[in-house]
């Protein structure tokens, strides 16, 4: 038989045994739950990246068919006419009549030239090249360039704070969304006068496109048709804050807040 | 036999209290450790003091009352340190209020009850309060680090060891203390020594627990 000294001694093993198993599995029971939790926050981060590359492809996807319909509409409308007026002028000549024959020619060239540079600047506007090579700012600048050639809009572009060169997708989409609103301007704001304004600040690019058209009551925007979604939706793709406001006969102001960086 | 059990384990204690002061001087003046450790060092200095003056009492002055009057005292600063500590690391700082007036309210009771009863004598009640307040922060430390974002690895978080060796410290130490007063008068011949072992034990776990934070305070992080 034990005497009690050594009763004791047992008894006092066998309860540190056990608190000693009881801590291992407290710990273990803390850290494999913990990692659990972990492991979901990391499948949901993974889910979301997954997701918004998802909808990045959309929105490239709609971009490049947006694209496509405007290269065919500005070669309809802009150079199919002026080939068929250029076709019409050499269909009609006259070789007899040197004179009339000559100014023909000549306006059967000035036409097929100037058909060649609107391809030329079809081209240049609607290539992403330009935002790859040159980033946003200069691609603004040559969009303006064009823009100002129609002489019906005084357009100016303001660069304020630090530029930083985004990702170059990024770019692209922001600046689609700025082709967007300076067509929506073009077709319904019957404006003169056109703002684009770029702020970089230490975390945000804050986009401002504003014009003094005739504007429509902020309660109408639902059913100011895809245009507007489509630029919300876009900014939205690049975690942005996009808001309008706008009064009847009082312009319109578009503006775009995007983190600059990821995190 | 029991007497003997007590020393070796009061032995290992203290060289687990020196263990633990060595590797905390490791922190000293070390940049690289997270923020909420700097400073840490100083409960293993106070520690490995107290430790030394219940050593020369135990082994020099016996049965003197001064071991009963440092372990006492020293309940006053082992309480604030360790639940500010607690505080401070906690990730959501919302309620900080709530945890002060907590914080508040137990160190009031601890100071109150140290000073209403004899400080020559081992303060079972004051010991039972600072366990009790502690182990509460623990839980709350628990709670948060399952309601906030999993961002850390907990095998390598000076925090989490240091939380769960009071934690552990605190749930041992709880039930001895709450109940050895009344045994002491109810049940005379029950060997209290063998508690007093258990204690011992609890103090040695803990403070392995502190070296494993110090290692992990000195590791390289991934930031």
């Amino acid at each position: 038989m034990f005497n009690s000294a050594t009763e004791n001694l047992v008894l006092f093993i066998i309860i540190c045994t056990l608190l000693i198993v009881i801590l291992i599995g407290f710990i273990s029971f803390i850290v494999y739950r913990y990692q659990q939790k972990q492991n979901a926050h990391n499948k949901d981060i993974n889910d979301l990246k997954i997701s918004h590359a998802n909808e990045m492809l959309q929105s490239q996807l709609e971009i490049q068919e947006q694209t496509f319909e405007n290269i065919s509409r500005e070669i309809h409308d802009n150079i199919g006419q002026k080939l068929t007026l250029a076709k019409l002028h050499l269909n009609t000549l006259d070789i007899g009549n040197t004179k009339k024959a000559t100014i023909q020619l000549n306006d059967s060239v000035t036409i097929i030239s100037e058909a060649i540079n609107d391809l030329s600047d079809i081209s240049r506007s609607m290539s992403s090249e330009i935002i790859l090579n040159n980033g946003i700012i200069k691609a603004l600048e040559f969009e303006i360039t064009q823009l100002k050639k129609s002489s019906l809009y005084k357009i100016d572009l303001s660069v304020t704070g630090n530029p930083v060169f985004l990702d170059s997708q990024k770019e692209l989409v922001l600046f689609r969304i700025i082709q967007e609103a300076l067509n929506n301007i073009m077709k319904h704001s019957f404006a003169s006068k056109i703002l684009i304004g770029l702020h970089y600040d230490e975390q945000f690019l804050l986009l401002t496109i504003s014009d003094d058209g005739k504007g429509f009551a902020s309660d109408h925007i639902s059913e100011k048709g895809t245009g507007i979604a489509n630029m919300k939706r876009r900014a939205g793709i690049l975690n942005g804050i996009f808001t309008i406001d706008s009064k009847p006969d009082c312009g319109t102001s578009i503006n775009i807040k995007i983190p600059l960086y990821e995190n | 036999m029991a007497k003997i059990i007590n020393h070796i384990l009061f032995n290992l204690q203290s060289l687990a209290v020196i263990l633990s002061f060595l590797f905390s001087l490791r922190l000293i003046r070390n940049n690289r450790i997270p923020s909420y450790m700097k400073g840490f060092y100083w409960y293993s200095i106070v520690g490995l003091i107290v430790n030394i003056c219940l050593m020369i009492e135990t082994y020099c002055l016996k049965d003197s009352a001064v071991g009963h009057i440092i372990n006492n005292l020293s309940l006053i600063f082992h309480y604030s340190f360790l639940s500010s500590f607690i505080i401070r690391i906690l990730p959501n700082k919302k309620k900080i209020t709530y945890l002060k007036v907590i914080f508040g309210i137990f160190l009031f009771l601890i100071i109150g009850t140290l000073l209403t009863n004899d400080l020559k004598k081992i303060t079972y009640v004051g010991f039972s309060i600072t366990n009790l307040g502690l182990i509460i922060f623990c839980i709350i430390y628990y709670f948060q680090l399952f309601t906030n974002m999993p961002i850390l690895d907990l095998r390598k978080e000076p925090s989490f060891w240091i939380i769960t060796g009071v934690f552990f410290c605190m749930s041992v130490l709880i039930p001895i203390s709450s109940t050895i007063g009344y045994l002491k008068y109810k049940a005379p011949d029950f060997n209290r020594m063998f508690l007093f072992d258990i204690l011992l034990f609890a103090f040695i776990v803990m403070h392995i627990f502190f070296i494993k934070a110090y290692i992990c305070s000195t590791q390289p992080r991934k930031i």
